[in-house]
């Protein structure tokens, strides 16, 4: 006990001897998180966004007023990739379209007859909800005799696919890159540290401490600056939660259809955490590690 | 608990290709619980002899064992083991100028893992022992050069060692703290510490009555008793 207390203490004079580059090492850690995380949580968005309309991706199937629905129902809930199949008869349809005109109704009073064809609507299987599934379902279900006309939507979804993995893509490799730059810094800030204090750790192995007590300061310095790092990003993304949310939620509404994912989780957050203390480690164990046993 | 066999050290020079020869075919033995010191004029070779005994320095050529080990043939945590056991003055003294007089003597109970009362009582103890417990609080930038030299005194007895290794604990001192300081070797060493001095003042070996290896330019020139 007292010498993981006799450890703190040397961990802090070490930081309070280190100065102005713990500071640039904390800000590198923080904007790399901070990166990191602004991407991560587009990227999750337009995730998010996917599976929303992934969900709800339909194939939509007009019968000729001859087709025998029912057999045609049967047929398709047959399909192992079909994972719900419904059909809207000629009424039913009519019925809909009468709601959605509410106060309007007067306009259908006029017609001769129900011009509106059945329809059956299909969902898909979540491991058959791919663009290209879809695609390939909609054609055998063009081709059944008594279906008139199929409609389905895919390919934009396929293109928020696509930006999702471009968005994580840049975000990981800006913040990758920013992460090597604080790693590096964390290093040379610990370097410069032991070669100030190189007499200073001289004297303290001549009277008899431990290579654990001579370098376990510099090694929980990093993780110190690693995880402060961490703790400014969460803040900035916290900040950026607070003043940006409010302003997207009605965009992404009225765009995607969501609601905004919150930025952070709690686990989030504790990754963020250990990620800071594993780079700040990391990078002095880079300066102080070598010949170093446990 | 000490001893030299046929040591030689060679330090690597800018002023001369073949090195400086700062010890040549040194042998001798100490026994345990002796007092003995090393005198010989200035670069014979007596602060090299300390250096060796700490492995702070390893010999170019022959043996040293402390304690029966021999030096070259521990591994670095047995090293650190058998420092913890050794209490050293260095001639330049090498306080750590960014802690108090305090911590500067306590850094060496904290390595080890002791308690903190403990810490505090033995700190104050040795601080008591050689005057300067009124400057506990004290950088060492902030004390006189024989102040310093006897918190370094303070720093090496702390930890109750059983080998002294002492390079001129006096030579910042007037004769009376020299004189008092001596004194306190003596009972340390009745207590059981075998105490190595190493000093150019002649005089002050000859007034303590003790076992004197004389050196010079790297050898040993006379052996006043002990084994050789
Ligand atoms: N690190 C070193 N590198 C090169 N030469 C050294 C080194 N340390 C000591 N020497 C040389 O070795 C010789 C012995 O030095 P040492 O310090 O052991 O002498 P000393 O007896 O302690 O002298 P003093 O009474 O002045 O302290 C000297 O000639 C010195 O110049
Ligand atoms: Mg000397």
């Amino acid at each position: 006990m007292s010498r993981v207390s006799f450890l703190l203490g040397e961990t802090g004079l070490t930081i309070r001897q280190s100065g102005w580059i713990s500071v640039v090492a904390i800000l590198l850690t923080a904007l790399s998180f901070t990166t990191v995380g602004l991407f991560l949580w587009l990227a999750r968005t337009l995730g998010n966004a996917e599976a929303h309309w992934r969900g709800e991706m339909r194939i939509v199937a007009y019968l000729d007023d001859e087709a025998n629905a029912q057999s045609l129902l049967q047929t398709v809930r047959g399909w192992p990739e079909v994972r719900e199949a419904r059909l809207v008869t000629k009424a039913e349809a009519l019925e809909r379209l009468r709601g959605y005109l509410a106060d309007r109704r007067e306009l259908l009073g006029s017609l001769p007859s129900n011009p509106l064809p059945a329809s059956l609507e299909l969902g898909l299987a979540a491991d058959a909800a791919t663009p290209e599934e879809t695609q390939a379902l909609a054609g055998r279900v063009g081709r059944l005799r008594g279906v008139d006309e199929v409609q389905y939507t895919a390919e934009w979804v396929e293109r928020l696919d696509r930006w999702r993995r471009v968005l994580s893509a840049v975000g990981l490799g800006i913040g990758g890159f920013l992460a090597l730059a604080a790693v590096l810094t964390v290093t040379t800030s610990a370097t410069l540290a032991t070669h100030a204090r190189r007499r200073e750790m001289e004297v303290m192995r001549l009277v008899g401490a431990g290579e654990g007590l001579i370098r376990g300061p510099f090694l929980l310095q990093g993780m110190i600056q690693g995880i402060v790092g961490a703790l400014v990003a969460l803040g900035c993304l916290a900040a950026a939660e607070i003043v940006l949310a409010p302003r997207l939620a009605p965009l992404l509404a009225l765009t995607l259809g969501l609601e905004p994912v919150t930025f952070l989780s709690p686990l989030d957050g504790a990754v963020l955490l250990a990620g800071g203390a594993v780079l700040g480690g990391l990078g002095s164990l880079l300066a102080v590690g070598r010949g170093m046993r446990p | 608990m000490i001893e030299f066999e046929h040591v030689s050290k060679v330090y690597a020079s800018t002023v001369s290709a073949e090195g400086v020869q700062a010890l040549d075919d040194v042998t001798f033995m100490i026994q345990k619980a002796e007092f003995v010191f090393v005198v010989g004029p200035s670069g014979a070779g007596k602060s090299t002899l300390l250096r060796l005994l700490v492995r702070e320095e390893v010999p170019t050529e022959g043996e040293i064992r402390v304690g029966g080990k021999n030096l070259l043939r521990l591994r670095r945590r047995s090293i650190t083991r058998l420092r913890r056991l050794i209490g050293v003055i260095f001639q330049d003294g090498r306080l750590l100028p960014d802690r108090t007089v305090f911590d500067n003597v306590a850094l060496v109970l904290r390595v080890r893992g002791a308690a903190r009362d403990d810490v505090r009582w033995r700190t104050q103890q040795a601080l008591r022992a050689v005057g300067l417990l009124p400057k506990e609080g004290a950088y060492p930038r902030a004390l006189s050069g024989g102040e310093r030299q006897r918190v370094a005194i303070a720093r090496a007895l702390v930890r109750e060692p059983v080998l002294l290794l002492a390079d001129e604990p006096t030579g910042d001192l007037d004769d009376e703290s020299a004189g008092e300081i001596m004194e306190l070797f003596k009972v340390v060493n009745t207590r059981g510490t075998t105490v190595v001095v190493a000093t150019h003042e002649q005089g002050l070996a000859a007034r303590m009555r003790q076992r004197t290896i004389q050196l010079m330019a790297g050898r040993v020139v006379k052996d006043s008793g002990g084994a050789v």
